[in-house]
């Protein structure tokens, strides 16, 4: 996953929003796999995921016009990207589906059939129990561990206060811990 | 090493399993994990979890730029959020100090009810700590925190039952 650094990004914001498509479209790629695996663990289904990121960005893209810049840009996409997956679930009546691996592509590449078979068993089984967790926790983890977020990020993007996610982070940590050994 | 550098290792653990530290900090981490039993079974989860990140598909960005263009043409504005972090505002800031202690006296008659006898006066601490630590902006994380043993890290979350720590959370988020 590539790093991104708010300098850039602030760049690539000043040109997409005078309508250059480059920059749009380096935004698009930067961002994907976050947007996507934020979105990916609140709906818990890869096609619901893929209709929830297309409107994360399209809704974004809209709303360039008036985005200030108090935050980074990437803490008001995955803002944004949540509220849309939000939504969505809303949407399908908080049937929430747990997240397996079956059918998904998952970022560890083994080649070999035989690992990756022993690889994708405990990745269904990793994946289900970071499903399991309350929203606010996995959240927490997801963003914490797979974004890189800090804890204040995490308080933008999930509306909460950095104190909370500290410890919601800590709780879905201590749960994980133990249900992994 | 230290409780407190324990403390702070272990909330650079994600940073450090993802190879985001630079290498002072992270050779840092690596000699305290090479020590600490705890932190090396925590990196071990993270590395589970990382392993497990999903990735989108491979059409997925070509449909989202597809999607942007057709946006584009019909060019109607979105409703998009507006971030802020829930921090005190400038009026509240001034009464912060008397705010701190008030919420420090309630939150430790709150955790006594819930704790018994079992728990010590640390838990306490640390959960005025943490309630108190809520209240103001923090440093940017990324920085060590302060060596004045106010962080509220992990290490003294753990401290506290999983009911205090909801007890706490339903606090902190009212």
């Amino acid at each position: 996953m590539a790093r991104v650094t708010a300098v850039e990004d602030r760049d690539l914001v000043q040109r997409a929003r005078a309508g250059n498509r480059d920059a749009l479209d380096a935004l698009l790629a930067r961002h994907l796999d976050d947007v996507f695996d934020l979105v990916y663990r609140v709906l818990g289904n890869r096609d619901a995921a893929d209709d929830a990121v297309q409107d994360a960005f399209v809704n974004a893209m809209r709303g360039l016009p008036r985005f200030r810049g108090d935050a980074s840009f990437r803490t008001w996409l995955l803002r944004i990207a949540l509220n849309t997956a939000r939504s969505a679930l809303r949407r399908r009546g908080r049937r929430r589906e747990v997240a397996l691996a079956t059918g998904s592509r998952f970022a560890d590449g083994a080649p070999d059939p035989e690992e990756r078979a022993v690889r994708s068993a405990e990745t269904e089984r990793v994946q289900a129990l970071l499903a399991d967790l309350p929203e606010k926790q996995r959240l927490a983890v997801t963003l914490r561990v797979y974004q890189g977020l800090s804890h204040r990020e995490i308080a933008e993007v999930t509306g909460s206060t950095e104190g909370a996610v500290r410890v919601n982070y800590h709780l879905g940590i201590k749960r994980l811990k133990e249900r992994m050994q | 090493m230290s409780g407190a550098d324990h403390e702070r290792v272990r909330d650079l653990l994600p940073d450090y399993a993802r190879d985001g530290l630079g290498p002072v900090q992270a050779s840092r981490v690596a000699a305290h994990v090479a020590e600490c039993d705890e932190c090396a079974a925590e990196l071990a989860v993270l590395g589970d979890l990382r392993a497990a990140a999903v990735v989108p598909s491979e059409r997925l960005a070509a449909r989202v730029r597809d999607a942007l263009d057709a946006a584009r043409a019909t060019g109607a504005p979105a409703a998009v959020p507006e971030i802020r972090l829930r921090t005190a505002r400038p009026w509240r800031r001034r009464l912060w100090a008397p705010a701190a202690v008030l919420a420090t006296v309630a939150v430790a008659l709150v955790v006594t009810r819930s704790v018994g006898p079992g728990r010590g006066t640390d838990a306490l601490d640390s959960a005025a700590t943490l309630m108190a630590r809520d209240s103001v902006v923090s440093a940017p994380y990324g920085d060590w925190p302060g060596a004045d043993g106010t962080v509220a890290g992990l290490a003294m979350l753990d401290d506290l039952s999983e009911q205090q720590l909801q007890t706490l959370l339903e606090r902190m988020e009212r």
